[in-house]
């Protein structure tokens, strides 16, 4: 697929993983094409809160590392343009002011939300994947029905889901092989 | 609730990294309880912009301090309140300090509280590092077979051959690049090593969209002129399901594709993300070019070679796949024990850890490893236990575990009390073997050549014979049985050297064979000659062929790797090159050389597996004409001994391998002394005196040669009397039995006959017939097919006197043969007819 001018559309699959149980959080932005081909990825080396951060940020030590340490730098290199960013994580949303691109935390419908996030109640089904469940930051609620037809047309071919367990699992190769994603 | 926290206040900043003291702002808030006496508020300098100190929105930080010893405090226990600022950051903290405390302990306490700025982390750009971003494919079908697409990387940026020592292309290896720096002194020694840039390459695998194993539908670039074939998707599929499998398939199958394709699948799940490739020495570039193939360069292969220094930096280099020869192997086991457990080995050839007891086998097993796979077309070679002691090795997990237990304990009990199919249930889940007749190859033609030594090699032969055979009558009343026994090996080996060439003339009635046949084979073909001795006979057929054709060298072991591929590329693609002659322990392995359409076997290893596995090399997939295979063997000499040696232990490996239901039948040890006298026809002494081997087949003759035994031509034929015959003596009797029927029918000379082993003419009213009648013996229940039929065709077609020609066997023709032979001139004669002709026409 692509857009008017012939271009191959992007999307955009950002993630927060917690690398061990000292809460380390490393980011990850994977960009591919429609076809879940991969066409640029970026990886931050670790952030490791000390046990006093820990004490000191509480529940909001995760969305000030996602966002303000990991998020916002990652997403200012990408040098693709997606056309949406989909997240794995509902706090995440708040970056969408970071790209001017829409961020949508998806879900499959059914799963249980943790905190944070309004919820659009905009869910997509597609030929692929099981229903999801579109959410976004609350001041752009109009992203989610701007992008459920996007995300419906991609779900056809796409599961757009899987793409996060790709970055898992190349993270957990690279925490493997060099100490300084550990 | 906290945990607890060991400050050390003497080496406070250290530990934390801290930022500086004066970066924190420090006030009196006023604030204390009554139970303390000093309260220090610190506001961390980059929030301290943004809100008013003491506004309505900060809310004290309790944290109780206590002393634990006298450099040590202990945090503990405090709950925490955060200001609801942006995103909840804490951005004030109160902290109380008890009575009594130091303010220097204060100090540092509150510099290490200021660790709440967090450093913005390095990010890393795997895109770029990659030296150019993969191509953007244009099509959108996510459904089709991808064969047509470009790999996902860009052509050369991972592994291609002629790479430097890390796989990459030379000039685009970054570990190269420091490697440089560092000698030129332009590096500091704690950035010489791995480069970041070599371990994100690492990851673009595991970023590729999944597959279906069972179509490989999706992103999943295969070789556009190599498709997987429905027998390899099962046998993918079957890998794909195991950690410990062991593929069995005949050579030819695509084994190696499949166990590559295999742990593809399994690379982009990451359920493996090291795998080590354990083969001969001799395939390891075989192996390269395969992953290159099957693999699409997706993955980054390091090949362990050279000296201990360099294969120290081979196994901590980055990479996906390691590949090893099993002898550098055992030398490196200590090393490869230090590292990471590799997710799957692959053992290619694991007929060579047949032995549970040698050191290859146990460095095997001391190997940490998650998942085995064992890939070898002949599973038993001589002995039961090598399929067991192969299996073994693949029980990695609990359940192979078990399933190699089943087999191993039902083993006393196969023969007598299990059923086929009980039998096949226990092998199944471990083995999958499949045989070469899923494909649609051509059938080989099996020809064997029974040659008259030539008078020179005869006269030296019988000499070296006679003093064998005091030899051998003097060590064995000397020696214990053990000795014994290699020394006549030795005195037999001497032999079979004699029978491919005189040394002292360099006369060969094999070579001259050889010459004519290379004459009368098509221009455009390519053959391949395998000899046990490389480095004693094939020198002097290089000699004698290159008068005529030009040669390469020798293909043997003890060739340079490097050396090995240039003449495996010459004899590929340089179509001057129409022999090779190879080794038959080196060349007879692994390697593809679809290239060939003949092979030759100049002479024979006592393993009849070996054999096969020379005729793998040609008979391959993609392999589009017929293919010859031709043994030669000389007329009494030890050969004879040998072909019947042969033939006993072929049916038992197939009866073995090919139907679980003999799986009991053991093989016996491949030669015994018993066996070894009985070569060289001599009486056996006390002490192992068997009157059955005395009833030799093979005696000696008044010229001190062997010679066939007096076979009686008379009494009722059998389909089992028919397959106990040689060639040579099945020739005898349908010569003997055309005779009968009125012909005059003499057996051709050996090596120009074309095909062809008897003539047979006779003079009819007003006409005169001549057939020429082709015999195909078996031992087995083999069927005859249409190449034979064709070939002897050919030949009726350029005897312009001939009338017709028949085919005889004593096995039976395919049901494409007959049709072959529908409108021609050409008959058969399949077993049945043949024992009816035999009984109409009996011998007085």
């Amino acid at each position: 697929m692509a857009d008017g001018n012939g271009r191959e559309l992007a999307i955009g699959f950002l993630t927060l993983l917690t690398i061990n149980k000292e809460g380390g959080r490393l980011g990850a932005v994977l960009i591919t094409d429609e076809r879940g081909v991969p066409q640029e990825f970026r990886v931050t080396e670790p952030v490791k809160p000390s046990q006093v951060q820990r004490v000191l940020y509480g529940d909001s030590l995760e969305p000030h590392i996602g966002i303000d340490i990991i998020g916002r730098p990652l997403l200012g290199q990408v040098e693709a343009n997606p056309e949406i960013y989909l997240v794995d994580k509902p706090f995440l949303v708040e970056l969408r002011d970071a790209d001017n691109c829409p961020v949508i935390f998806l879900r499959r419908v059914g799963e249980t939300l943790s905190v944070g996030g309004e919820s659009s109640g905009v869910s997509v089904e597609s030929k692929r994947t099981q229903p999801v469940s579109l959410e976004t930051d609350p001041q752009y609620t109009e992203d989610a029905r701007e992008a459920a037809e996007f995300i419906r047309h991609l779900g056809d071919s796409l599961d757009l889901l899987e793409p996060f367990q790709r970055i898992k699992n190349a993270v957990d190769v690279l925490q493997i092989q060099d100490e300084r994603f550990r | 609730m906290l945990g607890s926290l060991r400050l050390n206040a003497a080496k406070r900043a250290a530990p934390f990294s801290v930022p500086p003291v004066r970066e924190v702002e420090r006030l009196d808030a006023g604030l204390a309880p009554s139970a303390l006496d000093k309260v220090y508020t610190v506001f961390p300098h980059h929030t301290a912009r943004k809100l008013e100190p003491h506004s309505s929105q900060a809310v004290d930080f309790p944290l109780l301090v206590t002393p634990n010893s006298s450099d040590d405090l202990t945090l503990a226990g405090a709950s925490v309140h955060r200001v609801p600022a942006h995103f909840g950051v804490a951005s004030a903290l109160h902290f109380d300090v008890d009575i009594g405390m130091d303010v220097e302990v204060c100090d540092a306490l509150a510099a290490l509280l200021n660790v709440t700025t967090f450093a913005l982390p390095i990010i890393w750009d795997m895109t770029d590092l990659l030296g150019a971003r993969p191509r953007v494919y244009g099509r959108t079908d996510s459904d089709d077979a991808l064969e047509d697409h470009p790999p996902l990387l860009p052509t050369g940026a991972v592994i291609a051959s002629g790479a430097c020592k890390h796989g990459l292309p030379r000039g685009a290896c970054d570990s190269c690049r420091r490697e440089r720096a560092a000698k030129q002194k332009k590096l500091p020694k704690s950035e010489r090593g791995v480069s970041i840039a070599d371990l994100l390459e690492l990851l673009w695998l595991y970023l590729q969209p999944p597959l279906d194993p069972k179509t490989l539908k999706g992103i999943f670039p295969l070789p556009s002129d190599e498709p997987l074939m429905p027998h390899q998707f099962q046998g993918i599929q079957f890998l794909v399901e195991r950690r410990g499998a062991l593929l069995a398939d005949e050579m030819g199958l695509g084994k190696t594709a499949q166990a590559i394709v295999a742990a593809r699948l399994l690379f982009r799940k990451a359920v493996v993300t090291r795998v080590l490739v354990v083969a001969p020495k001799s395939l390891l570039r075989n192996w390269l070019r395969e992953w290159e193939l099957w693999a699409q360069r997706e993955v980054r292969i390091q090949v362990v070679e050279g000296p201990k220094v360099q294969r120290q930096q081979q196994w901590n280099a980055p990479a996906h796949v390691w590949i090893v020869s099993y002898e550098t192997l055992r030398g490196d086991l200590a090393a490869v024990q230090q590292l990471a457990e590799f997710d799957l080995v692959i053992l290619d050839e694991a007929a060579k850890v047949k032995n549970p007891g040698a050191k290859t086998t146990g460095a095997l097993h001391g190997l940490p490893r998650k998942r085995c796979w064992a890939l070898t077309g002949t599973p038993l070679e001589t002995k039961i236990d090598d399929l067991i002691s192969i299996l073994r090795l693949i029980a990695v997990d609990a359940l192979t575990k078990a399933q190699v237990k089943a087999i191993v304990a039902a083993l006393p009990r196969w023969e007598h009390w299990l059923t086929p199919e009980q039998k096949e249930k226990l092998m199944q889940p471990v083995m999958l073997r499949r045989q070469i007749g899923v494909l649609d190859l051509p059938e080989p033609v099996e020809v064997e050549r029974w040659l008259e030594l030539t008078p020179e090699q005869g006269r030296a032969y019988r000499s070296a014979y006679d003093a064998s055979r005091s030899e051998a009558q003097r060590v064995l009343g000397e020696v214990d049985e053990n000795r014994a026994r290699v020394h006549l090996l030795a005195l037999i080996q001497k032999l079979k050297q004699l029978c491919n060439f005189d040394p002292e003339t360099g006369s060969s009635a094999k070579a001259d064979f050889l010459v004519e046949h290379l004459r009368e084979i098509a221009p455009e073909d390519k053959i391949l000659v395998f000899s046990q001795y490389p480095n004693v006979s094939l020198p002097d057929l290089k000699d004698r062929l290159q008068n005529d054709f030009p040669v390469l060298d020798t293909y043997h072991g003890g060739l340079s790797t490097r050396r090995r591929e240039e003449l495996l590329k010459l004899f590929e693609h340089d179509s001057r090159y129409r022999v090779l002659l190879m080794g038959l322990k080196a060349g007879g392995v692994g390697l593809n050389l679809q290239v060939a359409n003949h092979v030759v076997l100049f002479d024979h290893w006592w393993n009849p597996a070996t054999h096969k596995q020379a005729l793998g090399r040609a008979l391959r997939k993609n392999q589009e004409k017929d293919v010859f295979f031709t043994s030669l063997f000389t007329l009494n000499t030890v050969e004879q001994w040998i072909y019947q040696k042969l033939q006993e232990k072929k049916a038992l490996f197939q009866a073995y391998v090919d139907d679980p239901s003999k799986v009991h039948e053991k093989v016996e040890e491949s030669l015994t002394l018993e066996d070894l006298i009985e070569a060289l026809d001599l009486p056996l002494p006390d002490q192992y005196a068997r009157q059955e081997k005395m009833d030799s087949r093979l005696r000696g003759n008044d010229r001190g040669t062997s010679a066939p035994h007096q076979l009686s031509w008379s009494g009722t034929w059998d389909q089992r009397r028919l397959r106990g015959l040689s060639p040579y003596e099945f020739e005898e009797l349908v010569a003997r039995l055309y005779q009968r029927m009125g012909y005059r029918a003499d057996k051709t000379r050996d090596s120009r006959d074309g095909g062809v082993d008897v003539v047979a003419e006779r003079q009819m009213i007003g006409a005169r017939e001549k057939r020429l009648i082709q015999c195909k013996h078996t031992k087995g229940e083999s069927v005859v097919g249409v190449p034979v039929v064709r070939q002897l065709a050919g030949v009726l077609s350029n005897t312009p006197d001939a009338t017709n020609a028949v085919v005889v066997t004593n096995g039976t023709f395919s049901k494409d043969a007959q049709r072959e032979v529908q409108n021609s001139r050409v008959e058969l004669v399949d077993g049945r007819r043949l024992l009816f002709l035999l009984e109409r026409h009996p011998s007085t």
